[in-house]
C-alpha cells in the first residue's frame, strides 16, 4: 500500500500525499491571504459551514464536534493555536473504541499574496503533546527521509 | 466503521522500531533470534515488539519444532488502509467547502 499521488495545476492546486509512517498530508494552495484564511479556521459560524464543527471554539482546551456521513462523529478538543500560522485539534473517532488521531492546520502565505495551506492528519502520535509541527512533518515527507513501506 | 483492531493497529504502528520490525518481516518470515540480529534490541524487547504486532493482527506466528516463525498478517493492514482511504477522501471535500465559504466572505 506504497502510494503517493501528487497532482499539480498551477494556482488553486491541491496535493495529497501519504506518508508511510503514519500521517495523510494535504496541500493547497488558495489565493486569499493568511488573515482571512485564518478567520475561516477560526470564526466558529465559518467552521460550522466548512467543516460541520458544532461548538467550535478558537481556544485552547475547547471541545467541539464534527458530524459527517462518511466518518460519522468526531470528538475534537483544540491543542494548540499559534495565531495566522497553526491550529491543530485532537481528534477522536467515537465507535466501540477511541481512535485518537492529530490534525494540524497550517498556513505560510505565498508570493501571489496567497495562502499554502496544509493539513496533516496524524495517526496516534505517541504523545499528543509533542507532536511534531506541521512543518517539520510535510518538511519530512518532502525530504523523503523515511524509508519504511506497507507490505502489499 | 471504527474498531478495536483499528485502534491497536494505529498504535503498533506508531512505534519506529516496530515499524522496522514489520518491514523486516515483511520480506519473508524469521524467527525471533535472527531478527534480534538485525536490530539492537534484546530478545526480551523484541518478543515485546513481536507481541504487540501480533495482538494487532500484522502478524502471525508458527511454531515448526522448537522454533517460532514470525511473518506477516497482510489482512492486518486493512482496517489502517480503509482509514487512510475515508480520510483521503474527506479532506479534500472540506477543503473544497471551505474555498466556498472563503467566496463568500467579504475581501
Amino acid at each position: 500500500m506504497n502510494d503517493r499521488e501528487s497532482t499539480r495545476a498551477g494556482a488553486g492546486a491541491s496535493k495529497t500525499a501519504t506518508d508511510e509512517a503514519g500521517e495523510l498530508l494535504f496541500e493547497c494552495e488558495l489565493s486569499d491571504p493568511p488573515e482571512k484564511v485564518w478567520k475561516a479556521l477560526t470564526t466558529p459560524k465559518l467552521v460550522a459551514a466548512w467543516l460541520s464543527a458544532i461548538d467550535f471554539r478558537a481556544e485552547v482546551g475547547a471541545r467541539f464536534r464534527v458530524e459527517d456521513e462518511s466518518v460519522g462523529t468526531v470528538e475534537c478538543t483544540v491543542l494548540a493555536i499559534e495565531p495566522l500560522r497553526e491550529i491543530r485539534y485532537a481528534w477522536r473517532e467515537r465507535g466501540p473504541d477511541v481512535r485518537e488521531s492529530v490534525v494540524t492546520f497550517s498556513l505560510m502565505p505565498t508570493i501571489q499574496r496567497g495562502t499554502l495551506l496544509r493539513i496533516v492528519h496524524e495517526r496516534a502520535p505517541q504523545n499528543a503533546v509533542h507532536v511534531p509541527s506541521a512543518r517539520a512533518a510535510a518538511g519530512a515527507v518532502c525530504a523523503q527521509t523515511r524509508s519504511w513501506r506497507w507490505a502489499a | 466503521m471504527p474498531s478495536a483492531a483499528t485502534e491497536s493497529v494505529f498504535k503498533a504502528l506508531a512505534d519506529p522500531t516496530r515499524r522496522a520490525v514489520f518491514e523486516q518481516l515483511s520480506r519473508g518470515e524469521m524467527t525471533v533470534g535472527a531478527l534480534v540480529e538485525r536490530f539492537p534490541l534484546s530478545q526480551p524487547a523484541m518478543s515485546q515488539h513481536l507481541s504487540a504486532l501480533r495482538a494487532a493482527g500484522l502478524v502471525a506466528q508458527r511454531k515448526e519444532g522448537r522454533h517460532s516463525y514470525y511473518r506477516i498478517e497482510p489482512r492486518g493492514l486493512k482496517p489502517l488502509a480503509d482509514w487512510v482511504d475515508r480520510y483521503r477522501a474527506f479532506w479534500p471535500g472540506k477543503l473544497e467547502k471551505l474555498r466556498s465559504v472563503l467566496k463568500e466572505m467579504e475581501p
